[in-house]
């Protein structure tokens, strides 16, 4: 079984709310569902549409087709035309045309309007009452919603029955809620960020959660104060992080140099959206991979992480925390809108995991920059008695101190240079530095990265192709890579961006395709989208 | 204690940052009875100024044009023990890292920022800055700059500074007075150090003929309307006989730190 639900109506009626609600009842009778939340940059108003997926089994993509269109508007109507299959139901605001009349304006106003959606679709898929009950409570004004929620239960019709679940599939849960719960259990202490769409919500359920997690949340004036801040932090024996989009990494690009050069730990969440400049700020693209691995100026090594639902989310965002301090360099974990705010249903197996990095012993003279195999140097903090701890952001010397001399410089730069090959020596160990899905016997092979995972795994189980996915960005797993491509007759690239940035990355590690699959409306890929494009080639 | 490192001072024999180093170093000593010397952080710029973190055998980080305050405001938060001072220069501060300085002192984070202020961009070799006077004849600017100088404690008062003062480098006593008030203070304290540069913005002899102190006169460092005037008393482009340069301590109140504030709103 599987069934799509798409709500659609004006910002600030309540829209993604529902979707929410509803995804959650629909979580907690044990369904896997999967949200996708499309809306415009603006507050009220406008269009807002949210697509609920959900099945028996588990789904990760958006589709486009829908069973149930929840319209609450003349422009739901005409604009979702494009989503209905033949036999969709449409459940409708009763001032309109459809299959299923219910009075949610009339019932509720503004974002109350929710509860009303959420009352109309438990009875139409049959599911009782008290189901909804539940997740209502964790709402403010309970009593007001709860009335709402049972006037549009009693009005709205029974259609269809669900078959039944054994077992909760998981939590519903975003990216962005993933993405803050790694990183607290991969040690983080402070989030300091400025708001940018779509790496806000971490900041928001951080600064909504801080005491229990037992963080600080600091909102400073602007992008390069939050990764200065970042620095300092982490300077202190701090972990810290700061999340943006691609025009605010682009004011931090400085500052990642600094890291680069000082040594400084520091995680950025990078959000990609539509680009370049401000772009199409509330949609997907994939467009600043080659931005994230070659911003800054000057050598230094980096680690680029890119995760393509909520689990990974959360694995990564902890992963990233302890790499960062493990190797004193910058980490990017690097996402898009669609893994952001869209909701997935998984299990989140929480555990905090703090790996000690390397520290000073405390023996003879401190020397923040201190020449090592391995190219990582011994970490002190500011109030140790008898270390002096330098940081510095001039080229130095082992003690920290500015330098110009050739011999110096030679020694420092080839120091951060075997760091690098430390750092690709443990990527190239790292047993997840490439995911594989999809029909594994095949030799027709998909390589994507990051959003794009879920929906090629689905289109490759059912169409016969074998998905290959970097985890990693940088140090890029190309070895892995071409051992999992194997001698594929075919092989195509799944991106989001105009240029082709992930298969220009994929040609500089001599992997070359003979087909390609680019998106860039900004919008996700749609399952029948992937599916039209792979169902057109030979043997599908 | 020795708070000299091995590195080889580069500043221009006479340079006014001399007299800061000096000036600090002595109030960290003082200072040392009451403050363990490893729970001091400085942090500098870039420019002349930033070569300070090379000097001082202390904690340092020593940033980018423009960024230390915030470096020094994210190790503030993570470790409430640290005293940080952030020794920044005017074309730092002033220009790249203004909103950085207007929101540090906003935010009444507890830490020292002393802008070692040449008016002139000197290890780029003499261009104008946000201080530099209209008669300041620099390699960008040879007819001098387009533009009148900003008045740092002026703009310092405005922004919600707890400490502000103004200090002369050619006076080392006075000086490190004024290091110890601002670092003891708890909050963020700002001192604008009139610091010239001998090769290419000589101030010396004028600073020394018209700097007075203020609390030679009685200054009242509570009263902000005065602490205004006074910061109104000299315009920075003012080089005429008649000037009146005041330094010292121009204002000091208590007020809840921004440290305090974020770990009260965390703990609640």
């Amino acid at each position: 079984m599987e069934l799509s639900v798409l709500i659609g109506g004006e910002a600030g009626e309540g829209v993604k709310e529902s979707a929410n609600l509803f995804s959650r009842v629909l979580t907690n009778i044990g369904y896997s569902v999967f949200t996708y939340h499309d809306y415009s940059s603006l507050i009220r108003g406008g269009h807002n549409f949210s697509i609920v997926r959900f099945s028996n089994e588990d789904v990760f993509a958006p589709v486009k087709k829908v069973d149930y269109i929840v319209a609450l508007d003349s422009k739901s109507l005409e604009k979702h035309r494009e989503n209905a299959k033949e036999n969709t139901k449409w459940i409708v605001d009763s001032e309109l045309p459809g299959n299923v009349k219910v009075p949610f304006r009339k019932l509720a106003k503004g974002v109350k309007r929710s509860s009303a959606i959420l009352g109309a679709l438990l009875k139409t898929f049959k599911i009782p009452y008290e189901e909804g009950l539940s997740v209502l409570r964790e709402l403010p004004d309970y009593q007001e919603n709860e009335r709402i929620f049972l006037q549009a239960y009693e009005i709205a019709e029974e259609i269809e029955e669900l078959v039944e679940v054994e077992g909760i599939k998981g939590d519903y849960i975003s990216g962005s809620e993933a993405i803050a719960l790694g990183a607290v259990d991969g040690g983080l202490k402070i989030y300091i960020a400025y708001p940018m769409t779509p790496a806000s919500p971490v900041l928001h359920f951080l600064a909504s959660h801080k005491r229990e997690l037992g963080i600080k949340v600091v909102q400073p004036e602007n992008e390069i104060g939050a990764i200065n801040m970042v620095l300092g932090a982490a300077y202190a024996g701090g972990r810290a992080m700061t999340g943006t989009s691609g025009g605010g990494f682009a004011l931090m690009t400085e500052t990642l140099s600094l890291a680069g050069m000082s040594e400084t730990p520091v995680v950025i969440y990078e959000a990609q959206r539509g680009a370049p400049s401000t772009g199409v700020p509330t949609y997907t693209e994939q467009s600043d991979l080659l931005f994230a691995l070659f911003a800054g100026h000057g050598d230094f090594p980096r680690i680029v992480l890119a995760p393509s639902d909520a689990k990974e989310s959360y694995l990564f965002s902890r992963k990233a925390m302890n790499l960062a301090w493990k190797f004193q360099t910058p980490v990017i974990i690097l996402s898009s809108k669609n893994v952001a705010e869209s909701f997935f249903t998984q299990e989140i197996k929480r555990e905090k995991l703090v790996e000690e990095p390397k520290l000073w012993n405390g023996e003879g003279e401190y020397r923040r920059y201190e020449i090592t195999d391995d190219g990582v140097s011994p970490l002190a903090f500011p109030g140790t008695k008898g270390a002096v701890v330098k940081f510095n952001s001039y080229e130095h010397d082992p003690f920290g101190i500015t330098t110009e001399e050739p011999v110096e410089i030679n020694r420092m730069k080839e120091k951060r240079e075997r760091k690098r090959r430390t750092v690709e020596e443990f990527v190239r160990n790292d047993k997840e530095s490439v995911s594989v899905g999809g029909d594994l016997s095949s030799d027709r092979v998909i390589l994507t990265w990051g959003e794009n995972w879920g929906v090629c795994c689905e289109v490759g189980d059912e169409l016969g192709f074998k998905v290959v996915k970097p985890n990693y960005l940088e140090p890029f797993p190309s070895e892995r890579l071409k051992e999992e491509i194997g001698k594929a007759k075919e092989l195509t690239v799944v991106e989001l961006s105009i240029s082709g940035q992930f298969e220009k990355l994929l040609n500089l590690y001599g992997i070359k395709a003979n087909s390609r699959f680019r998106k860039y409306d900004t919008r996700p890929i749609f399952k029948e989208e992937l599916k039209e494009f792979l169902g057109g080639r030979d043997g599908a | 204690m020795e708070l000299k490192t091995y590195a080889e001072n580069t500043w221009c024999p006479g340079c006014g940052n001399f007299g800061i180093l000096k000036a600090f170093e002595e109030a960290v000593k003082e200072l040392s009875s009451e403050i363990p010397v490893e729970n001091f952080v400085v942090a500098s710029g870039i420019g002349c100024h930033g070569k300070i973190a090379d000097y001082l055998n202390l904690n340092s980080f020593y940033s980018i044009h423009g960024r230390a305050l915030s470096n020094l405001e994210g190790a503030k938060l993570i470790k409430g023990k640290l005293v940080c001072v952030g020794f920044v220069g005017d074309g730092d501060i002033y220009a790249e890292g203004i909103s950085h300085l207007i929101f540090a002192a906003k935010r009444n984070v507890d830490i020292t920022a002393v802008v070692h202020d040449n008016r002139s961009y000197s290890l780029t070799t003499g261009q104008f800055t946000p201080t530099s006077p209209s008669r300041f004849k620099g390699k960008s600017t040879p007819e001098g700059p387009p533009e009148d100088p900003m008045n740092p404690v002026a703009l310092m008062l405005s922004a919600g500074a707890t400490f502000v003062a103004r200090g002369f480098s050619g006076d080392i006593q006075h000086l490190k007075w004024l290091f110890k008030e601002a670092v003891k203070h708890r909050g963020f304290s700002f001192i604008d150090v009139l610091q010239p540069c001998v090769s290419f913005f000589n101030t010396f002899p004028f600073y020394r003929k018209h700097c007075y102190k203020l609390e030679d006169e009685g200054h009242d460092f509570t009263d902000f309307e005065k602490a205004m005037e006074k910061a109104r008393e000299w315009d920075y482009n003012r080089d005429d006989e008649d000037v009146r340069i005041p330094i010292g301590i121009f204002y000091k109140v208590q007020k809840p730190t921004y440290e305090e504030r974020v770990n009260i709103k965390d703990s609640e």
